[in-house]
This record gives C-alpha cells, structure tokens and sequence, in this order.
C-alpha cells in the first residue's frame, strides 16, 4: 500500500492503544474545557521562581486555569498564592507582571509551596501536598540544587504566543525523535553519545525525566565548546538533562545554565509559552555573560532551537486543528533509552485519567473503558 | 409604506421564497459549519491550472477551508493530490507554495514521501520494531483529482459523482479558449483575505445587475450590446454560464480598443463570457485574457480569495505583455474593477455580519436576460438542496 483513501485514513493505526493520540485532543472545545477542570484546576503549577520576588511584599502575576493569578513573598521563604480578582466585579488589583503589593485583602488565597527556589501553587484544596506531588521526578536535579551555598536567580524571562494547542508545545519537550528537526541538535547532541546511554523514566503523576544526554558544542560553527570551569555545581559542562513536569512545566539543564517552561492554554487553538533562564546569584559579569550567551544559543527567542519547536507545534496545529490529522503515532520503543515515546505515552496516559477519556478516543463514549484498561503505560 | 419599524424590518421580503435570501445565510456558525460538512467536503474544488505544475516533480501547496493539500505531478505525468500532513504526528509538510522535489520531507521528524504518496523513509526505523510499523502503512491521504479544460480539480469525497458528471456543460464555453492550440497557462498568481462570508464575493461574480457599481462597466460594458442580447445559462448542480456580453473598452479614457489578433481561441477580442462552478469558482474571459477565482472560506466572516490571470502558452513577449495589461486594467490588485467588488462584499458584511441586514432580494426576473437574478436563484437552490436549510429561512429545522 502507497498513499491512503478516506476510508483508510479514517482507520486508527495499527499499534496499541496506548501508542497513538486522537486528533480530537486537540481541537474539541468540551475536551479543552475538560482540561482546565480536571487537569489544570487540580494539578500543582510552578508559578515563578523565588528571586523574581526578591523582597517582602514583592509579586508576580501569571494565568492559570483562566484565572488571573500572583504569588507573592511574604517573609523569609515563605511565599502565597492568590487569584488577583477582588470585589463584586472581580477586578483585578495589580497593575502589572510584577512589583511591590501592599495588601492582598479580598483575594482569594490558593495553596503555595517551594521546592528549591520554585514556587507552586494549586487552586485544588484537597491536592496532595507539592512533594508528593513531585515525588522523585526531580531527583535527577538533586546535584544542581541541594545542599549549595548560593542561590540561583532568573536572568532572563520571554512570552511567546503560539497558534497551536498546549500540547503541541509540550510534546516538542517530551518527544526525543524530534531532535533530528534541530540541526544544532542534529550536529551537537546526536554524534556526542551512544543512543543506549539516554535513560528515559517514568515518574508517577505523568512526570518525566530524561538523563544521559551530550553535547559537543564545538561541533556547531561559531558554538564554543564548554570548559569544566564553566559548568553549574553537579553537571559536567556537556551535561543535558531535564524533567517535564505533568502537564505544563519543564525544567531543563544544559551544562552552564538553566532553562524553565511553562505552557499555558489560551484557547483551544492559542498557547502562552513562558521561559526563563538562570544562572547563579551574585556571579561576575564575565560568568553572567556566558551564561546569557549559552542560553540565547539554543534557548532565547533568536536562539537556534525554540524558534523551530514554535513551526513545529504550529505545523501539527494546521494539520490537527481543522481535522485534516486524525491521528498522531507515539509508538517508538527503544526499551527508555534512545528516542522512545515512552515520554509520551507516560504524559498522554496521566493526560487519559485524569479526564477520564482515552486519548485514543477521547470523543468515543464506547471506548473510553477498554482504552483506559489498554491505555496505561 | 416608507421607513420601517423593526417589525416590519424583521418581515421577509414580499417575493417568493426562492427570491430572497436570509442575512442568517452570512453569519450563524450553524450554517456555516453545514456548509463545510454538506458543501466543501463533498463538492470538486479547483486546486490550480494543470500550467502550475508543468513538469514531472512540480509541486504545488493549497490550502481548502483548513485541509492543506499538496498537489505534484509524478514522474508518469499524471498529477495526484494530497492531503500535505505528515502521518506520524500531524504537522503539515510541506509549506513552500511551489517547486520541483522528487522527495517530500516532513522538517519535525525527517519522514520522507515521494510523488505518488508512499512513505520511503523513516528515520531509525528499528524504533518501531516492537509495534510492527512499516512504511507501508503510512502512505498519505490521497484526494481524488480530475483534470477539465487545464483546471486541476480535487474532491475531498471519495463517492463524490465524477468530474465530468459535475460539471455537465457549465464549462463548455470555455473549451475553446482554453484548450484549442497550445493551451493557456497561468501569468498571475495574488490572493487577499476580504472581511466577509464567502459566499458575499461569489455573489458578485453571479450578480449582473450590480455591473452599475462598476465605473468601467457602467462605460465599456453597459453601452455595448443591448442587455436582451444577454444570455444567462443554469446548469444542474448549480452551475451558471452567461454569453452575448462585450466591451468597448476605447470608451474609458487610457484603455484601447482590443486587437482581434489576440483574441484567445474561438473568441473575439471585444466579447466577454462567464461561467461560475458551484460552489465556489468563477472562470472569465475577456477576449484576450482570462481569470479565475477560487473562493475559500476561512470562518463565517473571513475568506480567502486567490485569483488567477491566463495567457496563451508560448506567446510572444509583446501579446504577454498586452495581455498582462488586459488582465490588469480590470483584474489586477490595482485594476479598476476587482477591488470595488472587495468593498461590495465588506459592505455586505457589515450589514448581515452582525444581523443588521436581515435579508437580500434576488428576485430581478428578466426572462435569463439582461440584469437577470437567475445565477444567484440557482446558486442559492443548490446552495439549498445540498445543506438541507432554505435559503430564505435557514434556522428551520434541515429538510428531509
């Protein structure tokens, strides 16, 4: 068989359940409605990192489940969350993304909590507490941040707007085969270590984190290779790892910097994506400069990787957004190592249970059952 | 009776039901959503002129009310159409417009197709081992394509009725011109998105009356013949032809008579026929040059319109550029006549967008002469039949 007709392509692919997405995940209003109430408004979503509240009193607003929402520092450590509507008719109080509050009377608190320097909050009463939550998907980070004598801080901080679905954006950071779109991934990542060495896990909760990856930045024209003395505490200036965090958020490390993501849905068809850069607080500006330079290579809104997940979460949103792509195909197996989809396929099944439909068949009621038995990973 | 009150507003027209049409037909998402389902899924569409894609390995990008579809000549000549989304996960292909490749590589994860729909690379494929995919399961989605007088048309329905048996003789008229010789082949390519339902533009390609609006047309066209010798031709499924039109273009100041030897085959170079294919082409001709629209909607209130300038393959450089300027003294973005048909739809729009206007009269009766209504009673008859709404009243419940 060549090319497909209607009929065919109507036609699920012949691969598990668990291993492909119906198209309808991305463009169905009742299912993007769903999201928000039975993901978005129940998960535990990082909210800013503490050195963007760098004294008592200072905040910082964000959305999340539709609501307009601020985090602020109160004293010492201790951070909260508000929604930023007060009054009958829901104003909001602060005039912008960030600043000083002098009162946060009248809004409604939301549970906060912080692990290492990132702030979480949840609008889910009866959530578990952030830690179990997160169980061990962030060990991986253990080296980076525990037991440090210094803090690390946000240096660079940019919004884009994406005409694609939120997932869309965050299977670009789930899906490892994808790195043979990105040439100085094509030219850095994939010659500099074995395939096997990659290590792909599953944490509960839909969290992944994915180790073992290389670089060899010389290998790209005008990339310097990365020298020991640049690299943070407890990564080797080569070093890439990083952990999505269910559903929207990622934390990713290359070597010298580190970058943070989040997705938030504005519509079924829009997605704010949010990226900051850190480095260490209180570095020279020598140390800050490459630092910068290391992000904006591969991850500021010029760099020479973001730009190309932004035309690939759009391409699959003219394909998938009207109903031109029924299904998509997460069926690689490479036993967690390599580029298995196994990063997928952990987000799409937590995705599943949390709403109670099989992506597979989201929209198929008669479904729904023998997909959540065939479904989980 | 003068002015009305909004209860004798909201009161149909008094003509029959076939003679005017509801303003619900321009803006309920309902309706439009029918349109889609019960019009474009099913209905041929013209995707481009067989010119655009001359030689083996041509490709050619289209976008059809959201289905992005990639049309290429293969290497046996014959011109396949298809849907332009990788298999594997969903992202559109190919986003060139044009141009010549043996290989159609997705840029996400580097899975390759060739001219003829068949996966032919999968990039590690031992990854999929354990699930048996093969490449032979992924081929792309190919869309039925049937080629008449040049023009390369596609059908997303793969019980759709053929081509041939669509058109009927809707296009007869235009045998000759396009196809006797050497054939024509397209010069120019613009497209624009206008602020209306699409169905407000092709309503001006189907609407004679509205030549008043045309300062040309109200100086080349209207004193050129007598209206009775003016023919309008309905054609089942909604198809509309009309004939025994011409033009004096000397009689607007800048233009010139149009010499007889550039007249494209069978035609004379002062005549002027057109033809309209439901539910959304307009073929023209104007005795030495031809256009053709192609109107896509892109949502109740926005649509794509791509226009198309024909000449004779293998002309000269000189009757190319006559017949460029031809084409563009009416035609062109900056022609005097096609931009005024843009306001008229806006305008339009802004009537019924919002429910301001609550219905339209095409009830002008003029025995299928002169300024006759009869191409927009059968467009909205077909328009009718095919989404099960009366045009005249199309929140009743569908008819059977």
């Amino acid at each position: 068989m060549t090319a497909r007709n209607a009929q065919a392509w109507a036609n699920p692919p012949r691969v598990p359940p668990s291993h492909f997405v119906s198209g309808w995940v991305y463009r169905d209003p009742a299912i993007y409605d769903a999201e928000q109430a039975k993901i978005f408004r129940r998960v535990w979503r990082f909210a800013a990192h503490e050195s963007e509240m760098p004294e008592a009193g200072a905040y910082r607003t964000f959305v999340h489940a539709c609501e307009p929402m601020m985090v602020v520092r109160e004293t010492g450590d201790r951070f909260a969350g508000f929604i930023d509507r007060a009054g009958p008719a829901g104003a909001r109080l602060l005039p912008g993304p960030a600043g000083q509050c002098r009162s946060t009377r009248g809004l409604r608190p939301c549970r906060t909590a912080a692990k290492w320097g990132f702030v979480f909050v949840t609008l889910d009463p009866e959530a578990p507490d952030l830690d179990s939550y997160l169980g061990d998907a962030l060990d991986i980070f253990r080296d980076v941040f525990e037991g440090r004598e210094f803090s690390y801080e946000v240096f660079h901080f940019h919004q884009a707007i994406v005409e694609a679905n939120w997932k869309a954006w965050q299977e670009t950071i789930l899906d490892l085969y994808h790195e043979f779109m990105h040439v100085v991934l094509r030219r850095t990542q994939m010659p500099a270590t074995a395939m096997t060495a990659r290590s792909l896990r599953q944490h509960r909760n839909g969290h992944v984190s994915i180790g073992g990856l290389r670089a060899l930045y010389g290998n790209y024209q005008a990339y310097r290779v990365r020298s020991e003395g640049e690299a943070l505490p407890g990564l080797t200036p080569d070093d890439a790892r990083f952990t999505p965090l269910f559903p929207d958020t990622t934390i990713i490390a290359r070597g010298t910097v580190l970058r943070v993501d989040t997705v938030t849905p504005l519509g079924p068809h829009r997605t704010l994506v949010e990226s900051r850069g850190l480095g260490i607080k209180g570095e020279s500006p020598a140390d800050r400069r490459m630092r910068i330079r290391h992000h904006n290579d591969y991850w500021g809104p010029l760099g020479r990787n973001v730009p190309e997940d932004a035309y690939a979460a759009e391409a699959c949103e003219r394909a998938f957004g009207r109903g031109a792509a029924l299904f998509q195909t997460i069926a690689r197996d490479e036993d967690g190592r390599g580029q298995d989809d196994c990063g997928l396929r952990a987000f799409y099944a937590e995705w599943s249970r949390r709403l109670g439909r099989p992506a597979c068949a989201p929209t198929n009621a008669d479904a729904i059952s023998r997909g959540e038995q065939e479904g989980k990973p | 009776m003068s002015a009305r009150a909004a209860e004798a507003w909201s009161k149909p027209p008094a003509v029959p039901e076939t003679h005017y049409v509801s303003g619900l037909v321009y803006s309920d998402e309902s309706v439009f959503a029918d349109e889609k389902r019960r019009i474009f899924d099913r209905t041929w569409h013209l995707a481009c002129h067989e010119s655009e894609v001359p030689e083996p390995y041509d490709f050619r990008t289209v976008d059809y009310v959201g289905t992005p579809l990639l049309v290429v000549r293969g290497a046996d000549r014959r011109i396949r159409t298809f849907f332009n989304v990788c298999p594997h996960r969903g992202a559109k292909i190919v986003h060139e417009l044009s141009g010549n490749t043996k290989r159609f590589t997705c840029f996400y994860h580097l899975w390759s197709f060739d001219a003829v729909g068949a996966c032919t690379d999968i990039p590690r494929q031992e990854g999929y081992q354990t699930v048996g995919l093969k490449k032979d399961d992924v081929g792309l989605r190919e869309v039925r394509t049937e080629i008449h007088v040049g023009l390369v048309f596609v059908n997303l329905d793969d019980q759709a009725t053929p081509l041939g048996q669509y058109l009927g003789k809707a296009l007869d008229a235009f045998e000759g011109p396009m196809t006797a010789g050497k054939g024509l082949e397209v010069f120019h390519y613009n497209r624009a998105i206008i602020q209306s339902n699409w169905k407000a533009w092709q309503e001006t390609n189907l609407d004679v009356y509205h030549e008043f609006m045309h300062v040309l047309l109200r100086r080349t066209q209207m004193t050129a013949a007598p209206l009775e010798d003016r023919k309008v031709t309905v054609h089942p499924n909604g198809h509309t032809s009309i004939a025994g039109l011409r033009a004096k273009y000397e009689y607007y100041k800048g233009m010139q008579s149009r010499d007889d030897r550039l007249a494209l085959p069978t035609l004379r170079a002062d005549d002027f026929i057109f033809g309209t294919v439901f539910p959304h082409v307009a073929v023209l001709a104007r005795g030495t040059t031809m256009r053709i629209d192609v109107v896509t909607p892109l949502d109740a209130h926005r649509t794509l319109i791509e226009w198309r300038g024909l000449g004779v393959r293998g002309d000269s450089a000189e009757d190319r550029q006559a017949r460029v300027r031809h084409h563009n003294q009416y035609w062109g973005p900056f022609g005097r006549n096609v931009p005024e048909d843009a306001y008229a739809a806006e305008a339009a729009e802004m009537g019924f967008g919002r429910g301001a206007a609550r219905f339209q009269v095409i009830a002008r009766d003029e025995g299928g002469s002169g300024q006759d209504d009869g191409m927009l009673r059968a467009f909205y008859g077909e328009w009718s039949r095919r989404t099960g709404r009366p045009a005249a009243n199309p929140s009743n419940a569908p008819m059977a």
